[in-house]
């Protein structure tokens, strides 16, 4: 009887283990692929890659193919390259101030008027213009940039749009001989001035070779010349009126001599002369385009140096691309220099 | 009575848990396949995105990764060994990206041991991906997806290798989360400072150009991993200027092309 029933749980659990089976196994996996279906599969793959390279390129990456192939590779747009080097270029030269101070004018002489017997000399004068400052203000324009095999040429037009100065004329006037003391006297007369900056413009040209250096691009400036601004004061009307009032204050008799010193002539003489500002070159520093390679990484806690040997720089027209190997250092070794990469033709 | 009860047992344990495991080269090779018509249906759709002219790459930063070099840094990256629920020691032996057709499949080979007994062994196939590339803190990362795993020789017998099975599977997320992120060796500054100068009657003001960069898209293709990322430089800050709201890297989007796994050669 017990044998019965063993039996009959033994079915029974059989029985509900093979349902469970069933009911749950996974549904039958269709035949798997054969060698001819998984190589069909690998040629459509891999020619809808080509394919899609062909469509890439098509639609503007026209350097794809010949940039310069490594372990990393940057492509850094040209239009974006452009756009910092705008931004960077009219940004130091916005608002960038030439300031002249304390510059001094001395200028002295004799007025000499007809006497009897020849010419005689009535007094000395001593002319001294003292420029307190004079302060042009830079604008910018719209660089021209256009890249190159191995540069990108800039040139900017900068204007010398605005400034002012302020300065003091100063007469000193000792007549000679009794009868011009009677006339003039001794004169010292101080005037304060004032004037404006004439607008001129100019134009920066010069260019920035493109390097790796390894880790970045850099674009290193080559400005031949510097930028020479000259700066023409523009006396204003009161700067005039204040000449004229130093002699005009004086008797009828007196103001005909002093107004053979010519004063407005000296200080016209002065004023077209202009003062010449250099611009330093160096105002301009090298650029470092803002993707780069790592030369170390911290992996698990470890600082791992990066040996980067750079395969080539490639400046086309629609990107700047450079292409670099990387071998891992032992953690914590020096890595090696890497050399200087320069472009290669433009395609 | 003993022997009748117990082998009913066994043929329960056999109904119920052993049933046939498909020989590895055959696993293998369903998983090559759908990975391929995965690459194939993702290269279509990028075609006819590109040819519509949706893919605009020519103004973004293009980074391209071999594969070759994004393996070394995975297996630099993986942790010598991690032990699963207390019971198996898994360390990663091999691990090799696949970049093709718009997938960036990794495959990794593992080392299965009892924590018991060191001589029960198992090889293990895990596959997956690398998403959710972001750019943060000038550093371009992604992480690892697990994906799937095949039992592929064990030493263990199919009941064990079932066993297995179920443990690596019910533990699959805490084996991709010991699997750390991975960075791109690349590097991006995120402005761009430039010193004044100052020197007899000239001043010009020190500034920076603020760069805001984020992922734009991932496109694994060609044994290289695409990376393109949107740029955008400025406006000119001049030190000293009032400071507006300073712009930074937009948030990291996730990558268009969305990887998946597996073996494609």
């Amino acid at each position: 009887m017990k044998r019965i029933a063993l039996a009959l749980v033994l079915i029974a659990l059989g029985g509900g283990a093979a349902f469970v089976y069933w009911s749950t196994s996974p549904p039958e996996l269709p035949p798997p692929p054969t060698e001819t279906e998984l190589q069909a599969l690998l040629e459509k793959r891999d020619a809808l890659q080509q394919r899609l390279s062909a469509v890439v390129v098509a639609n503007g990456e026209k350097s794809l193919a010949s940039a310069p192939r490594g372990g990393v590779m940057i492509g850094i747009p040209t239009s974006f390259t452009r756009s910092i080097l705008d931004q960077i270029v009219t940004g130091l030269f916005n608002e960038l101030t030439l300031t002249l101070k304390n510059l001094k004018v001395h200028k002295e002489g004799e007025v000499k008027v007809k006497a009897v017997f020849g010419k005689k000399t009535v007094g000395k004068y001593v002319l001294d213009v003292q420029i307190h400052q004079v302060r042009g203000l830079l604008k910018p324009g719209t660089p021209d940039v256009v890249f190159s095999r191995d540069r990108v040429s800039v040139s900017l037009p900068v204007r010398l749009a605005e400034g002012q100065g302020d300065a003091d004329i100063r007469l000193k006037w000792d007549s000679k001989g009794l009868a011009a003391n009677m006339i003039c006297g001794d004169v010292e007369v101080t005037k304060s001035v004032t004037g404006g900056v004439i607008p001129q413009d100019y134009r920066l040209a010069g260019a920035f070779k493109i390097s790796s250096a390894g880790a970045a691009i850099t674009l290193s400036p080559d400005f031949p010349e510097e930028l020479q601004v000259r700066i023409y004061v523009d006396p204003s009307e009161q700067a005039w009126a204040a000449v004229q009032e130093v002699i005009k204050d004086r008797r009828a008799a007196c103001e005909a001599t002093l107004n053979k010193v010519d004063i407005k002539g000296i200080l016209g003489n002065i004023v077209d002369r202009g003062f010449n500002v250099k611009i330093p070159q160096k105002l301009i520093k090298p650029i470092r385009l803002p993707a780069g390679i790592k030369q170390s990484l911290e992996v698990q806690g470890i600082k791992l140096d990066l040996q980067l040997k750079p395969t080539g720089l490639l400046v086309s027209g629609d990107r700047i691309w450079y292409g670099a190997d990387i071998a891992f250092g032992a953690p914590g070794s020096l890595a090696s220099p890497t050399p200087v990469t320069k472009p290669a033709a433009k395609r | 009575m003993n022997r009748a009860l117990l082998a009913g047992v066994f043929s329960l344990a056999f109904l119920l848990g052993c049933h046939a495991r498909e020989a590895p080269e055959v696993a293998m090779a369903r998983v090559a396949a759908e990975s391929r018509r995965t690459q194939i249906a993702n290269l279509e759709k990028l075609i006819a995105q590109a040819e519509k002219g949706e893919i605009v790459t020519t103004d973004q930063i293009v980074i391209g990764v071999s594969e070759e070099l994004l393996g070394s840094l995975l297996r630099a990256s993986l942790p010598p060994e991690m032990v699963i629920a207390n019971r198996v020691r898994l360390r990663i032996e091999s691990a090799e990206p696949l970049f093709r057709g718009g997938q960036a499949g990794l495959l990794f080979k593992a080392r299965v041991s009892s924590t018991d007994v060191p001589d029960a062994s198992a090889t293990l196939s895990l596959a997956g991906s690398l998403e959710d590339f972001k750019f943060e803190g000038g550093k371009l990362s992604a992480r690892v997806k697990l994906k799937h795993f095949n039992v592929l020789e064990s030493s263990i017998g199919d009941l064990a290798a079932n066993v297995l099975d179920g443990l690596v599977r019910a533990n699959l997320e805490v084996i991709q989360s010991a699997i750390p992120e991975i960075e791109v060796p690349v590097q991006f500054e995120q402005a761009i400072k430039v010193g004044g100068l100052t020197e007899g009657a000239v001043v010009a003001k020190p500034g920076a150009l603020p760069l805001a960069i984020s992922v734009s898209q991932v496109i694994p293709a060609n044994k290289r991993l695409w990376v393109l990322l949107h740029a955008k430089a400025g406006p000119w800050q001049p030190a000293g200027a009032e400071n507006g709201p300073k712009e930074k890297p937009a948030a990291a989007k996730s990558p268009v092309a969305k990887p998946s796994a597996e073996a494609a050669r």
